[in-house]
């Protein structure tokens, strides 16, 4: 029994990772429009922000990526670009000497997270329900 | 485009990302019950932040070794759920603004977990190879 649950569940797999792909790219690009669009609610942080700054690029990787890998388009690469973006903001703005060192400390926990979470797209893939299925399809 | 990587390097990563957010979750209940690495009033057990707090360890632990990995992240993509809308979602409906972002991360990370198993690196894996070696053995 155990390995006809196992074999269903192994079946679905695939449309899950995107389940997860536009979850994750949904929540990236709602980061970046807060940045750039001040919606729903202005980040103090964000304030005045300008194009060539660390938040100002930050808030773009996020706003592209973030809507490249929802959709499930190029997703490797900018999964990738958007998991070394995450490892820049946990290393050079959550873990500070002073916050301490591990993520429940700094509050990096969501970086952590979101750095890996690409990682692994740029491994997996896009998974079914995404643009990049169907232009392969389409090659 | 760029040629798909050989899909068993995922399977390697899939290891490396179970251990890293098990590791993450399982610090939530170590500060909740050991103190570690941040001290934080110990919950009442029976509540709901105890409840969570020993899931957290127990469940955090198992994740991390790659034992039971589906039915245990099962488990904690419902206490994620429960978490974000009975903690966050009251609050506001952007995660933004109610600070939901790692709970739904984490929901949906456990269930693709639940569907992915635990990978190679695993207790798992370990098991699985011994239970499919052992009629060769006897």
């Amino acid at each position: 029994m155990g390995d006809v649950m196992e074999a269903t569940l192994d079946k679905y797999r695939p449309q899950v990772l995107s389940i997860l792909r536009i979850m994750a790219g949904l929540l990236f690009l709602s980061a970046g429009i807060q940045k750039w669009f001040a919606f729903p609610v202005a980040m103090p942080a964000a304030a005045n922000i300008t194009l060539f700054s660390m938040i100002g690029a930050a808030g773009c990787i996020e706003l592209i990526g973030g809507a490249l890998v929802a959709v499930g388009l190029f997703t490797r690469y900018a999964a990738f670009i958007m998991s070394g973006e995450m490892a820049v903001a946990y290393w050079f703005y959550a873990n500070r000497p002073a916050r301490g060192f591990m993520p429940i400390q700094n509050g990096g926990t969501v970086e952590v997270l979101f750095c890996f979470i690409f990682l692994y797209l740029v491994f997996a893939g896009s998974g079914p329900w995404s643009l990049d299925a169907l232009l392969r399809k389409k090659a | 485009m760029l040629s798909p990587l050989p899909s068993s390097f995922s399977s390697y990563v899939l290891s490396v990302v179970r251990i890293i957010v098990g590791l993450l979750f399982l610090e939530h209940g170590t500060a909740k019950y050991l103190g570690f690495p941040a001290a934080q009033r110990i919950p009442e057990v029976l509540s709901m932040s105890g409840v969570g707090g020993l899931l957290e360890l127990i469940g955090g632990a198992l994740i991390v070794v790659g034992l039971l990995t589906r039915p245990v992240a099962f488990l904690l993509c419902g206490e994620m759920a429960v978490a974000y809308f009975y903690a966050h979602f009251p609050r506001n409906f952007f995660p933004v603004i109610n600070g939901g972002d790692a709970a739904i991360l984490y929901c949906f990370v456990f269930l693709y977990f639940v569907f992915a198993g635990a990978g190679p690196w695993s207790l798992d894996a370990l098991l699985t190879r011994s239970r499919s070696q052992a009629p060769s053995m006897a």
